[in-house]
């Protein structure tokens, strides 16, 4: 059966098409044709192309591209790996509005299922002289290891030798050849590595960012909130990490980028800023046109407006980020609300009736019975908004 | 600290970690527009690896063919002089 690759004769990009065209005996002109509707299904025709590119190999090549960068894709970390880098691409994707992630995601999963399934994901060719990595102490010429579509090769050796699997294209000898035989030598042990000081410096340096920003806000020299000082941090982490792409090296700084990852997803989403104090704390307001923006981190904030007129006009802006936000209400008082809530629920009491809404992004416009002139702008990240009569 | 080949995988997760800081510090009002952020990441992220891929695979050509050139000396048999006649 022909090897999937990329061949050089008769390509007009890469050769995906042509690949894919040779191994599974369709016309190339069919699959061009379904690569260019699916580029206008939300561009997932160019993202399976250029997967293919980057997944397949050249004519003559044993290793695709990203076979050649990411090292040994035998190995299951490797593919969780490259999962996760697909899923998060797919994402920020979608994000970005220029590609529909979810059919990204779609698309790579579908693709990278059918190459499994077919046996057709480039390996790393094993160095002469080695066999391949058998951790389950499965021969290189056994069952388990081949191909399906591979015959068995007539002069396989014992495990311990370098009976290369034959006849899977260039780069690896044929069955039947005069290779010779080469003897496997046991690998040496590996020499520990020196310990980087990359990592230490860069969460020292992390810490200090953070601390510094942490202090100008508190002593009101900048306002920055708790997304800021995240951010700081993963800036701080990237640019680590990079040094060590090439100098020193520290992949524990990955880990710790992933533990802070859940954060910044929610301080991403939450529709408030992060900042003002932690605790329990009540903001009467007496004049809307005249009132601050009343802001909390967390805990339980209280919006007292019993004390306004009928007729007060303006806006009151509050915002919460974790917690409660209990506004107190005269029953003469009709203001318009305006709410947002990240995650969490709002809850309106009021003449005896009384409404819920809970979920993901709750957002209400109410109209409360006013002409408009008083308008309450109400946020809360994670929690809920309760407005009560009183 | 020593200086090593290059490295993808903390390269890729070094861009996403950058992305992610800058996903988080940029306003509405900054120069930067958000929106550009992560295809910019994808961007140049790929484009690193391909040349990084290219770069490693010239590379290793280069090297197979310093190895060929070794071994087509050493098979040479050695010139001898006959000095009798």
């Amino acid at each position: 059966m022909v090897r999937l690759e990329r061949p050089h004769s008769g390509r007009w990009v890469a050769g995906v098409a042509r690949g894919l065209s040779a191994r599974y005996d369709v016309g190339v002109g069919w699959i061009r044709l379904g690569f260019a509707l699916l580029a206008f299904a939300g561009g997932l025709g160019i993202v399976l192309y250029a997967a293919g590119w980057l997944l397949l190999p050249d004519e003559g090549s044993a290793e695709s591209t990203v076979t050649r960068a990411l090292g040994n894709v035998d190995q299951p970390a490797r593919w969780v790996g490259i999962g996760m880098i697909a899923l998060a691409g797919a994402i920020v994707v979608g994000w970005s509005g220029l590609v529909r992630g979810e059919l990204m995601f779609a698309g790579l999963l579908v693709l990278a299922g059918l190459l499994l399934y077919r046996g057709d994901l480039p390996t790393r060719t094993p160095p002469p002289g080695r066999p391949p990595d058998d951790p389950a102490g499965v021969g290189p010429g056994s069952d388990e290891t081949r191909h399906p579509d591979e015959e068995i090769p007539q002069d396989a050796g014992a495990p311990g030798h370098d009976a290369a699997p034959p006849a899977a294209g260039p780069g690896r000898p044929s069955a039947g050849s005069s290779a010779p035989v080469v003897e496997s030598q046991p690998r040496p042990p590996r020499q520990p590595r020196p310990r980087s000081a990359l990592g230490l410096f860069t969460v020292g340096t992390a810490l200090a960012v953070v601390g510094l920003l942490a202090m100008a806000t508190t002593g009101g020299v900048s306002q920055r909130d708790v997304r800021d000082l995240l951010g700081a941090a993963f800036l701080v982490i990237g640019a680590g990490l990079l040094i060590g792409t090439w100098l020193g090296r520290s992949r524990g700084l990955i880990v710790l980028g992933m533990v802070l990852a859940p954060l910044a997803l929610v301080a991403v989403v939450l529709p408030v800023p992060l900042r003002g104090d932690v605790g329990e704390r009540t903001f009467a307001v007496s004049d809307p046109e005249t009132a601050p923006v009343y802001e909390m981190l967390a805990g339980d904030m209280r919006l007292d407006l019993r004390s306004l007129e009928p007729d007060a006009a303006g806006t009151v802006h509050a915002s919460l980020g974790f917690g409660r936000l209990l506004v107190l209400l005269p029953g003469d008082l009709n203001p318009m609300l305006e709410t947002e809530i990240g995650i969490g629920e709002f809850e309106l009491s009021r003449l005896g009736a009384r409404m819920e809404e809970g979920g993901l992004d709750v957002r209400r416009s109410i109209d409360l019975g006013g002409d408009g002139d008083l308008v309450l702008d109400l946020r809360v990240g994670i929690g809920q908004i309760d407005v009560e009569e009183e | 600290m020593q200086r090593h080949e290059f490295d993808p995988v903390s390269f890729v997760f070094a861009m996403a970690f950058v992305a992610t800081g800058l996903r988080l510090v940029l306003t509405d009002e900054s120069l930067i527009r958000q929106d550009w952020l992560w295809p910019g990441f994808l961007l140049v992220s790929g484009a690193v690896l391909i040349a990084a891929a290219a770069l490693r695979t010239a590379r290793r050509t280069a090297g197979s063919d310093i190895a060929d050139v070794e071994d087509t000396g050493a098979a040479t048999p050695p010139v001898r002089f006959d000095t009798d006649g």
